[in-house]
């Protein structure tokens, strides 16, 4: 059954048409990919997804309520979203960042009930963070706060999860252990929208893909019927041969 | 449940320390600023007039010329202080204040123009409420510039402007000046001081101080989390238009207000904040009451530091918090220097 319903979404900004009619829905514990070439509009379709921005006509719908018709603390406490290049501008301890996320059921970092202690330590525990829980934002590593703010992300508890490249610049190790987590996350409390740039793992990692191009879907569906030779060559403007140089055919036989 | 608590977060109730000291620190310089003058008189002495007054001239430098005076620099400085950790944190840039975005510059054009119609001569009240009337007219002129929903760039880029202007129109009503004493009372004016203020003034000030300062506070929440960045912040819930408005219009009432009866006293909103992020763990919405009460704390110095006798003549406020705030700025660029390498 799906929880998550996109009708017809399209954004215009400046006279520009951004997205164009994009429909597609997420069915309940999955965790869709959003793939495409940069200027796909993949951004701007998480942005409307989180309510942050109101598509010029079409609607999204999670559990069959249009989102946009919710008050924003409603829409915080459904939805979590991971900003590109998401960023801290204060260097906060670890434990205080990650706690952040507990804003959306209305908690305040003077105020935290039993429950907020447990989403937290659960976020911290998820992302192996226990023993940075006290260092402070600026003596971490690039994955380490990477980790953090998908910490924030998981400790919101939400029903849906939107991540924009989550995992843009981090080791191996670190872009499999956040997937891990989107993932874990979705099949528990709902699921997961994931926007990404490596056509490899998101063929690994994710259980359907959508797949824009200049603003409206090229195709969705299993990552098998999505990552064909010819249409990433197409689409993504790359030799037919990438496909295979890449790995993605092994990737997808996984 | 407290077993699943994180020791980490333990820490955040412990700021309490921290606002028990700087109160502390604050009241000894209280005690101080009513202590020490021309006069010099001893805590005893002061506390006995506060509690009952005489006729005496002890008692009337105590209680009509002192008490006002520390009362003021209290107040002045707890807005200062607190609008800078507020506009530091909307702003998320630690080198905003009051100043930056046109507030005291606004404030301070109000005033002057009602040197220069001479107005102000007029009833007592009039300084003060042109002052806050310019600060409110700068704040509402970068609405205006900025534009609904604009961003905090544009929001900085605009007060930039309106400050530049404030600053051109105030120079040019001292260039219009007609008589030489008007211009050089307008101009020590500007320098910031606190000298030969009343209780008047304190009422005058007080509820628009209060009122910011309550605006400022009930952005706590908001500024905590505004530390992940404006998307991130509006999809916990936050209201980002409603927050900003509340920052630039209590920072608008309590530094208004301010100025309009000292003068322009910089650095205080600045230097403040910044010494005291990370003893609240570098925590937005918990630097508000520090710095309330550090900015107490600061003008009571520096307005301590104006009553050594010099033989020129009396030296402002201003003119002390810039002495003691610009070397102090110039260690803060080293240190961040060095810690960059």
């Amino acid at each position: 059954m799906s929880m998550l319903v996109a009708q017809e979404l399209t954004y215009r900004h400046a006279a520009r048409s951004v997205l164009d009619g994009v429909d597609f829905s997420l069915r309940e514990g999955e965790v869709l990919g959003i793939i495409g070439p940069n200027g796909a509009g993949k951004t701007t379709l998480l942005r409307l997804l989180a309510g942050l921005a109101r598509p010029t006509r079409g609607k999204v719908s999670l559990d069959g309520t249009d989102i946009h018709r919710c008050t924003a603390a409603e829409r915080a406490r459904a939805i979590g979203y991971h900003p590109q290049q998401a960023v801290l501008h204060w260097p906060m301890a670890v434990a205080h960042i990650v706690a952040l996320g507990r804003y959306a059921h209305g908690a305040s970092l003077d105020h935290l009930n039993a429950h907020d202690h447990q989403a937290i330590a659960a976020a911290l525990a998820h992302c192996g963070l226990e023993a940075l829980a006290a260092r402070r934002a600026d003596q971490l590593s690039g994955g380490e706060m990477a980790r953090v703010h998908i910490a924030r992300l998981l400790a919101g508890e939400h029903r849906l999860l939107l991540a924009d490249e989550p995992i843009a610049n981090l080791d191996p190790r670190y872009q499999l252990e956040i997937l891990k987590a989107l993932r874990s996350h979705a099949r528990q409390r709902g699921g997961a929208v994931v926007v990404l740039h490596d056509l490899n793992i998101a063929a690994r990692q994710c259980d359907r893909l959508l797949l824009l191009a200049d603003g409206r879907r090229v195709i969705d569906g299993a990552p098998r019927e999505v990552l064909t030779a010819e249409r990433i060559a197409e689409v993504f403007a790359v030799a037919p041969e990438y496909f295979h140089d890449m790995g993605i055919a092994e990737a997808l036989n996984r | 449940m407290s077993a699943t608590r994180h020791p980490a977060l333990g820490e955040m109730h412990g700021y309490g320390r921290l606002t028990l000291l700087l109160l502390g620190v604050t009241l000894a310089l209280c005690l101080a600023s009513l202590c020490v003058g021309p006069l010099w008189l001893s805590p005893l002495t002061v506390l006995g007039h506060l509690v009952s007054a005489d006729d005496s001239t002890v008692s009337l430098v105590v209680r009509d010329i002192r008490l006002p005076r520390t009362v003021l620099a209290v107040l002045i400085g707890a807005s200062l202080g607190s609008a800078g950790a507020a506009l530091q944190g909307l702003l998320r840039n630690p080198l905003s204040e009051p100043g930056i975005i046109g507030i005291s510059g606004g404030a301070a054009l109000g005033a002057v123009a009602a040197f220069y119609s001479g107005l102000a001569a007029g009833a007592v009240w009039v300084l003060p409420a042109s002052g806050m009337l310019g600060a409110l007219l700068a704040v509402s002129a970068i609405h205006l510039l900025a534009g609904r929903g604009a961003d905090i760039l544009t929001v900085i880029l605009a007060g930039v402007a309106i400050n530049s202007l404030s600053g051109a129109l105030t120079t040019l009503i001292l260039n219009l000046s007609p008589n030489p004493f008007a211009a050089y009372e307008i101009y020590f004016w500007l320098l910031g001081s606190l000298a030969n203020r009343g209780f008047d003034h304190v009422l005058l000030a007080l509820p628009f101080m209060v009122a910011g300062f309550a605006l400022l506070l009930a952005t706590r929440r908001a500024l905590d989390v505004l530390a992940l960045g404006e998307d991130s912040a509006a999809s916990l819930g936050i209201n980002l238009t409603r927050t900003r408005a509340q920052i630039i219009a209590g920072s608008a009432l309590a530094v208004g207000a301010a100025v309009s009866i000292s003068g322009v006293i910089g650095f205080v909103g600045l230097v403040v904040p910044h010494v005291l992020r990370p003893w609240v763990g570098h925590r937005p919405g918990a630097l508000l009451i520090p710095s309330a009460l550090g900015g107490a704390a600061l003008t009571l110095a520096a307005d301590l530091g104006t009553r050594i006798p010099l033989a020129g003549g009396e030296l402002k406020l201003g003119v002390v918090t810039a002495l003691i705030g610009a070397p102090f700025f110039l260690r803060l660029v080293l240190k961040s220097r060095t810690d960059h390498r």
